[in-house]
């Protein structure tokens, strides 16, 4: 027989052999047989049943439990690799996960090391939003809505005689079905080329409401299935080279997204109402909807790194991208009559959107000696937007004729807006001693925008943080951080003028739109200021334990109307024990408080305009508190020589938002229920080797959750007046979801 | 308990070569490997015979430095240590990875770093987890046929262990798939250090999120401002307790930022719940509330889509 034996190299080092053979004179030899339990590759093949005793859609939400009954539980690993020693050291690898859900994956992988691989995917996922939605429409044609002949129109709900007995379901869901292929190979020692393609395929449906009448005067909508029909090929394309001292990559990116169902057409089942021409009601109204637009972006990358000396290196990275979008214009209008009524028609025919990216990274890293290391980086992303603005007349809804006056408000440009974020940012890392350790960091970043309240915004931060080890079981450490942001003049009304013609604007009183109080919080001054206190201990090598606490603040400082303040406050504990390697525990428990404060003015306008403004008692304030606690428990045992393992998961997850609204004597306020969800979630899994090549699994995931909702908890699709809803409800789920398969593997 | 292998020790070459069979093939192991296995066997506390299992024991991969240097390539020479390790009373190896005898970061980085100098390490040098002085080992397994930090579930696991706050996200109501493993930590942020802000694999926070929502890219002749910015500007992506992964209840995100006449800028309260009666209650707070009419809060293309209705 032969035997295969280890055998020291005779090209060890000169001084190595001599330390090796003098004390024994000796070599060793080890056969590769005595190896063989901890080298050999497996592959398996799984086969068995599972149940699912509810269809509950928060389970099944992403996970392919949607469905309830019976599936299969099937799955393939085999893998093919040449040992350590081979001279053609190939792995051949095919995985199959979860084929009898609808979350499949098959992956095939191929290379020979050191020299290139390749890959194939297909991947499906499904995400399931509402399982039996309603809706009063019916598919006419593809991108065609209609209503069921014996339909009974009405201003409002109330008067739909045959609301309820016209709906009927669908689901709300999306299944994403993708392939890939790629791979990589080297070439010239330092040099390699890797490549991905893939396309994804997305079908299902979504649920928008069919909308009627201007925004703001006398709306009627009803929610509709609206068919996604997607499909998205990316590319990536790179040429790499690296040696121990440099590297640097060229990269081309692109993703071309194209929408097989551009449109959908949707009859009105709203009688016609003040405010809306009378050809815009049912029988007659139909409206259209734009669905996302095909579109490209296309980017090409360069990055580098380069070590000039062991104590400095730079590394960067340039990209300039182009986002195009120039999908056909639907007309303002498909209701023939108000059609009739067009004398300004479209600007042109397509949209020739176009966003040309520049994104610049850099970033220098020293370590001057042992105890300090420094970052300097530069990061600046500019989106300049050559979309063309052009002038619209459009009809709110297909409900109105066109209005073209001079001074009409729906004469309208489109906004470009162009957008550069610039961040410097300067840190450092000093081990004071051996058992602390100081950092600190200093930012400025700077945005500029167009057509915004705000032209540029200018934010400065602090970090701080101190790190001390206590012996060898515990460290403990604080971070604080500090920001504060203002910025340019701030003028609410930019938009409002930009977008509007200046005869409209001029018959404005003061020339607004929003609140002239009103600060955006993405551009409003702002001083955050935020602690984080943290400690790891290991009492021993079995145990670990951590503890944090955090808490930070916003202040919108000169934010009268809008978001004036928010926080968020983290404890949280994990705690590990691994005494061996066939036994392990864990347990985290957080709990989280988000809070914000928000301040209203009730404003009517119109001819209410000058009273609102001058009258305090329309304030009003919303505070939101929203707490979540989190705990998970989990375990890990193998029993019986290790031919039983058993796992165990528990997680209980309980979230509760309040919203309190607080109003002015001229305002009516009543409280607002909480909302709630929790959810148990058990997983368990008992794992028998019967033998070498057999063994056993069983699974049972359980999950039970609630949740509370006052927007949608007993709300059928006729609650509201003025929309038809699509019956969506809050949670109340318990699911059980029962696995039992066997597993065989071979060499 | 200790499993022992067997050692064959030749007193002298003449001797070895007499003594074994003509059939027998000698696999030439590099450095003084044969010699570290005869402590280091699968009883070790540490088990590290899984090496040959792993990509990175390939003898025939030039690329390895363990085809050229065995354990010594990651673990230093260690002569003191080969004649007599630290637990007879010797020497411990020159560069160990785990244990109170840990090398410092930078040498075991180093030593990874000798070989993982690619692309998608390029960036490493200065990021987030390099300047926080984390150690290639802190996540990665070596002497292992499957590195848990490779496997999507592992990968989720090895980061949450460290990442508290995004741990308790990933279990809110409202979340990307990530418990059910189908996105992963890593299929957003490069670890190693990414080009985008918080180490994304993309240049910009949105460049990242269009890679699964191609469908918000536009650009769209009505776009909404912070949209186009910033999908965090609304969006929280590791987890919500409000729908859709919103940072605030809608219409309340909406109004932080909307206060124009009439409907935008009116108090919402209990007082537009759903009374005894249908239909009642409030078009702006029940379903989707602004979004019952304004559906396309993301972008719309279409010529009368001014108001995001179209």
């Amino acid at each position: 027989m032969t035997r295969r034996y280890l055998q020291r190299s005779t090209l060890l080092p000169a001084s190595l052999s001599l330390a090796l053979l003098a004390p024994s004179l000796a070599a060793e030899q080890i056969t590769v047989e005595e190896l063989s339990p901890f080298i050999a590759r497996y592959s398996s093949v799984e086969a068995g049943l599972g149940h699912v005793n509810d269809s509950g859609s928060r389970l099944g939400r992403f996970s392919g439990f949607g469905d309830d009954g019976v599936f299969a539980v099937l799955g393939l690993d085999w893998i093919q690799a040449a040992e350590f020693d081979s001279d053609r050291p190939v792995t051949i690898r095919l995985r199959a996960e979860d084929l009898g859900l609808d979350v499949r994956t098959v992956r095939l992988h191929y290379r020979q090391h050191g020299t290139f691989g390749v890959y194939a995917e297909y991947d499906e996922r499904s995400a399931r939003f509402i399982d039996d939605a309603v809706t009063v429409y019916r598919e006419q044609a593809p991108g065609r809505l209609a209503l069921p002949a014996d339909w009974v129109a009405a201003p409002s709900t109330g008067g739909m005689t045959a609301l309820l007995p016209s709906l009927h379901e669908f689901d709300v869901r999306s299944d994403r079905r993708s392939m890939a292929a790629g791979g990589d190979a080297r070439f010239a020692e330092r040099w390699q080329i890797s490549s991905d393609f893939r396309q994804e395929e997305r079908d299902g449906h979504r649920t928008m409401a069919a909308m009627f009448g201007p925004t703001g005067g006398s709306p009627r909508a009803a929610f509709m299935p609206v068919p996604t029909d997607y499909r998205t090929r990316q590319v990536d394309l790179a040429l790499n080279y690296a040696d121990r001292q440099r590297q640097f990559r060229v990269r081309y990116h692109a993703s071309l997204f194209d929408n097989n169902q551009p449109a959908l057409t949707f009859a009105n089942p709203f009688a016609a109402i003040g405010g809306w021409h009378p050809s815009a009601g049912y029988p007659a109204g139909i409206g259209q909807m734009a669905l996302p637009p095909d579109n490209t972006f296309h980017q090409l990358g360069i990055g580098g790194s380069h070590r000039f000396s062991p104590r400095l290196t730079f590394n960067g990275e340039v990209a300039f991208g182009r986002l195009r979008q120039d999908e056909d214009f639907l007309p303002y209008t498909v209701n023939p009559v108000l059609a009739d009524s067009i004398v300004q028609g479209l600007p042109r025919a397509s949209l020739d959107g176009r966003i040309d990216t520049t994104a610049i990274n850099l970033r220098l890293a020293g370590r001057p000696n042992q105890r300090f290391n420094w970052t300097a980086s530069y990061r600046f992303d500019n989106r300049d937007n050559r979309t063309p603005m052009g002038e619209f007349v459009y009809i709110g809804s297909d409900s109105q004729l066109q209005d073209a006056g001079e001074t009409s408000s729906r004469r309208r440009y489109n906004l470009p807006y162009d957008y550069r974020d610039q961040r410097l940012r300067l840190a450092g890392n000093w081990r004071m001693a051996r058992s602390a350790r100081l950092q600190g960091a200093v930012e400025h970043r700077r945005i500029d925008r167009s057509f915004t309240a705000r032209e540029r915004t200018d934010e400065d931060r602090l970090e701080l943080g101190l790190r001390r080890a206590f012996g060898q079981q515990l460290t403990a450490g604080i971070n604080l951080e500090w920001a504060d942001r203002s910025g340019s003049t701030y003028d609410g009304a930019v938009g409002f003028r930009a977008g509007h013609s200046q005869a409209y604007v001029d018959t404005v009183p003061g020339g607004w739109g929003e609140l002239p109080a009103l600060r955006l919080y993405h551009l409003a001054d702002r001083r955050r200021q935020g602690v984080n206190v943290n400690a790891a201990i290991t009492p021993s090598d079995d145990w670990s334990i951590t503890l944090q606490g955090g808490t930070s603040k916003d202040d919108f400082l000169r934010s009268e109307i809008g978001l004036v303040e928010a926080g968020n406050a983290l404890f949280a504990v994990d705690v590990s024990y691994s005494p061996a390697r066939h036994w392990s525990a864990h347990a985290f428990v957080t709990h989280e408080r988000i809070r914000s404060d928000q301040d209203g003015f009730s404003f009517r306008g119109g001819g209410f305009r000058a009273d609102d403004l001058a009258n305090p008692d329309r304030w009003w304030q919303a505070r939101h508190r929203d707490r979540v606690d989190t705990l998970g428990l989990g375990m890990r045992r193998l029993f019986m020589d290790e031919r039983l393992e058993l796992r165990a998961d528990y997680v209980h997850a309980d979230a509760r938002a309040r919203i309190d609204v607080q109003t002015g004597p001229a305002l009516d306020n009543e409280a607002l229920p909480d909302i709630s969800s929790r959810r148990h979630t058990v997983n368990l899994v008992v794992r028998y080797q019967f033998n070498e090549q057999l063994s056993l699994r069983a699974r049972w995931w359980f999950e039970r959750y609630r949740s509370a909702d006052w927007a949608l908890d007993d709300v059928g699709p006729d609650q509201l007046a003025d929309i038809i809803l699509p019956g969506e409800t809050g949670y109340n789920d318990r699911v059980n979801v029962l696995m039992l398969s066997l597993i065989h593997r071979w060499q | 308990m200790r499993r022992i292998l067997s050692v064959w020790l030749m007193m002298g070459g003449l001797l070895g070569s007499a003594s074994i069979a003509a059939e027998d093939v000698y696999i030439d192991v590099p450095g003084h490997v044969a010699n570290c296995l005869r402590c280091h066997d699968g009883g070790d506390k540490h088990p590290v015979l899984e090496i040959f299992a792993s990509p990175h024991a390939v003898l025939a991969d030039p690329h390895t430095r363990f085809a050229m240097d065995g354990c010594a390539a990651c673990h230093g020479e260690s002569i003191d240590h080969s004649r007599l390790p630290a637990p007879a009373g010797g020497e411990l190896a020159e560069i160990a990875f785990r244990g109170p005898h840990r090398a410092d970061t930078e040498t075991l980085n180093k030593t990874c770093m000798n070989c993982h100098a690619g692309a998608d390490m390029m960036h490493w040098h200065g990021s987030d987890h390099d300047f926080e002085g984390m150690a290639c080992v802190d996540c990665h397994t070596i002497h292992t046929r499957a590195d848990p930090a490779m496997d999507h579930r592992g990968r989720i696991e090895n980061c949450t262990s460290c990442h508290t706050k995004q741990h308790a996200e990933i279990h809110r109501a409202f979340t990307h798939p990530v418990r059910e493993g189908q996105v992963t930590c890593t299929d957003c942020h490069n670890p190693h250090g990414g080009i985008g802000p918080s180490d994304l694999k993309t240049m910009t926070v949105n460049e990242n999120c269009y890679s699964c929502h191609a469908e918000k890219r536009g650009p769209f002749l009505w776009e909404h401002q912070p949209v186009r910015e910033d999908c965090t500007q609304c969006h929280q992506p590791h987890g919500s307790v409000h729908r859709d992964l919103l940072t605030q209840r809608t219409p309340f995100l909406c109004q932080q930022c909307h206060m124009g006449q009439f409907h935008p800028s009116a108090a919402l309260s209990g007082t537009g719940l759903p009374g005894d009666d249908i239909p009642s209650g409030s078009r702006s707070l029940i379903g989707r509330d602004c979004m019952n009419c304004h559906v396309q809060v993301h972008g719309s293309n279409h010529p009368s889509g001014v108001g995001q209705t179209r």
